[in-house]
């Protein structure tokens, strides 16, 4: 266990009881978590709803957490995958919110032909993520958004490093075709 | 509106770069990190206070307000014995005075 993991784990230990201590969890949490869910759900409203959601259930439940080896961010990584989760069901039956007014950063982009390009390739790309499966999803902010190692978004995610390998092979793969179709649709469609 | 990528081969580092590009690290209001700090600590805080702690609290209020007024009682009693000790002595040594 390296030095910050085990401060960590101390800080985990103290936040069952001392209010400072989970307050400095959060701070070392919070951006990231709210980061991967505004991804899921597309929302800027919804993310703070739901990050607020993982930090109180975290701070209910942070008694029980054992060291088992995980580090604690993949616990309120399974928290926020869950919420997200309820949250897409109890939507199913409304219109998803697509994720359209997140445009990365394009400043860099002068020409105004080639930054309408960049802003639309990026939203359809973000379209094309929002179809893959939940699991899949997750794999693409836990790598891209979060920079995380396939070791911990295994952790995260309960698989194997190799199946983490094999499932973002595959995810790439889905995402290409998903482009395609849109591409393919969209050249049907005359607008 | 089509956006050209079938005319650029979409082959795996492609795919990676535009998700590298597209999929930022986005950050929530400083308002919000501040406001949801201020509520979590809040509550942990407020937790000391549990619906046990309370009837406990409440119990030994009952307790101790139902023992001083016991004791405040007996103390009057005992002021009036005392005044009526005082009272029937002072009658007796008048009585013995006539």
């Amino acid at each position: 266990m390296t030095p910050r993991e085990s401060d960590e784990m101390e800080l985990v230990r103290s936040a069952a009881s001392e209010a400072e201590a989970f307050g400095e969890l959060y701070n070392r949490h919070v951006t990231r978590i709210y980061s991967y869910i505004y991804y899921r759900t597309g929302d800027y409203q919804d993310a703070e709803d739901l990050t607020a959601r993982v930090f109180q259930r975290a701070l209910r439940h942070v008694g029980n957490f054992q060291d088992q080896g995980v580090p604690f961010s993949a616990w309120l990584y399974r928290i926020a995958h869950n919420l997200v989760a309820n949250w897409h069901r109890d939507r199913s039956r409304r219109p998803v919110v697509p994720l359209e007014d997140h445009v990365a950063d394009t400043a860099a982009i002068t020409h105004p032909e080639a930054l309408a390009l960049a802003e639309e390739q990026n939203r359809t790309l973000l379209r094309a993520v929002r179809k893959l499966p939940p699991d899949r999803q997750q794999l693409l902010i836990l790598k891209f958004v979060e920079r995380l190692p396939n070791a911990e978004i295994g952790q995260i995610m309960g698989r194997t490093e190799g199946a983490i390998k094999s499932l973002y092979h595959r995810t790439l793969n889905s995402l290409r075709d998903q482009i395609k179709m849109m591409e393919d649709g969209a050249m049907g469609n005359p607008d | 509106m089509r956006i050209g990528w079938n005319r650029q081969r979409l082959d795996r580092k492609r795919i990676e770069k535009l998700l590298e590009d597209s999929l930022v690290p986005v950050e929530p209001s400083p308002s919000f990190v501040s406001d949801l700090r201020a509520r979590l600590v809040t509550i942990r805080g407020g937790r000391v206070i549990s619906p046990w702690v309370l009837v406990l609290l409440l119990a030994s209020i009952v307790i101790f307000v139902a023992s001083a007024l016991g004791f405040a009682i007996r103390i009057l009693l005992g002021l009036l014995g005392l005044v009526g000790l005082m009272e029937r002595r002072r009658r007796e040594s008048k009585a013995l005075g006539t």
